[in-house]
């Protein structure tokens, strides 16, 4: 996962410490707090760090302490307290079968920072577990980018992009006819169905699949 | 590789196979599911597959579509299987897909699904010193002295 605004990898990711320590020690106590702060920042030691990640390690030791509804209220307000403009996008490089899993799980916790409804956090990961199983699929990997729509709409947008040889029966799938080998035929059309927009471009180069979910 | 991480557990109850599918489910791990869940069928000659999905945070086509083929393998081998415990937004997200499970019945929970294959309970009141038995007072005193240490 690459942190698209280029900060330098490891331990100084710019986030303020002590604003996450002041949210946490309101829900756990400072003791707490502070061991919860370390263990995630030694779990994530080595990697890019982007305040989506960190936080989502920092609920995770949280939930020991407090329950599902409370733990919930802690993302949303460790997101602001992280960063009161917005949060940033995530971007995937989508290779092998395990990476299809590391795709839903950060739009799941993209959506967890938005605090967005369980229907649409369903809805992205689905989008995004189907995009992703396409390219392992079909086109030998490719990129996905995870972000919150631009001016301020309220809406996630997903871009996964590959270098493929292009969908070559695509008004087939369209039309629901098309059942594939591996699965329902239902990667494309469903992602579309789930989707408030969707836009595909392919050919013998590659694709792109544009899609926005509304929350 | 089949290590133990990506192993979910097969449990037989009463003749009938019980599988809780949980968390984050990927393909490598559904693949030696099916795998399990045939071997265990075959080799007690279950009476019905329940597959318990409440633990499951998502569900996409894919893995729809490998435990519809589950359900069909086990009704080849005279297993009816019945899925159980779909949460609000995965039903939704999988009915907006157009993605359905046609081959297995479904309940709402893991008692209905027992149920519907044949299981009835007889649930009795339960007084209150039946529900400890003699090994329990002793771990109840050591509870509390621990919460009494920890303050």
């Amino acid at each position: 996962m690459t942190d698209l605004r280029g900060k330098p990898p490891g331990g100084s990711s710019g986030l303020d410490d002590a604003a996450l320590l002041a949210v946490l020690a309101r829900y756990v106590g400072t003791a707490r707090a502070q061991g919860i702060l370390l263990r995630a920042r030694t779990e994530l030691r080595g990697r890019p760090v982007n305040e989506t990640q960190l936080i989502t390690r920092l609920v995770e030791g949280m939930r020991m302490f407090v329950g599902e509804a409370e733990s919930r209220r802690a993302y949303a307000d460790l997101t602001k307290a992280a960063s009161p403009k917005t949060v940033e996008a995530i971007e995937i490089e989508v290779k092998i079968e395990a990476d299809i899993a590391r795709a839903r799980l950060a739009a799941r916790d993209i959506c967890m920072a938005l605090g967005t409804s369980p229907l649409i956090l369903q809805k992205l990961a689905t989008v995004v577990s189907e995009l992703a199983r396409n390219q392992v699929l079909y086109a030998g990997g490719g990129k996905l980018v995870i972000r919150p729509c631009p001016n301020g709409k309220r809406c996630m947008h997903v871009v996964g992009s590959d270098k493929g040889g292009g969908i070559k029966n695509l008004p087939e799938i369209m039309s629901g006819k098309y059942k594939s080998r591996s699965g329902l035929g239902l990667g494309i059309l469903g992602t579309k169905r789930l989707s408030d927009k969707f836009e595909i471009e392919t050919g013998p180069t590659g694709t792109r699949i544009e899609v926005e979910v509304n929350y | 590789m089949k290590t133990f991480e990506n192993r979910i557990p097969v449990i037989q109850l009463w003749q009938r196979i019980v599988v809780p599918l949980q968390g984050d489910v990927t393909d490598e791990t559904a693949a030696f599911l099916v795998d399990d869940v045939l071997r265990t069928i075959r080799d007690t000659s279950a009476a019905g597959l329940v597959i318990d999905v409440t633990g499951m945070w998502t569900m996409d086509s894919h893995l729809c579509h490998v435990i519809a083929n589950l359900a069909a393998a086990a009704r080849l081998m005279g297993t009816p299987t019945v899925i159980c415990g779909m949460s609000a937004p995965i039903a939704m997200t999988l009915q907006t897909m157009g993605a359905d499970f046609r081959l297995a019945q479904t309940a709402l929970t893991l008692e209905d699904a027992l149920e519907r294959l044949g299981v009835s309970a007889v649930v009795s009141e339960l007084e209150p010193e039946d529900a400890f038995d003699d090994a329990m007072p002793e771990t109840i005193t050591s509870t509390a002295s621990f919460a009494k240490s920890a303050d």
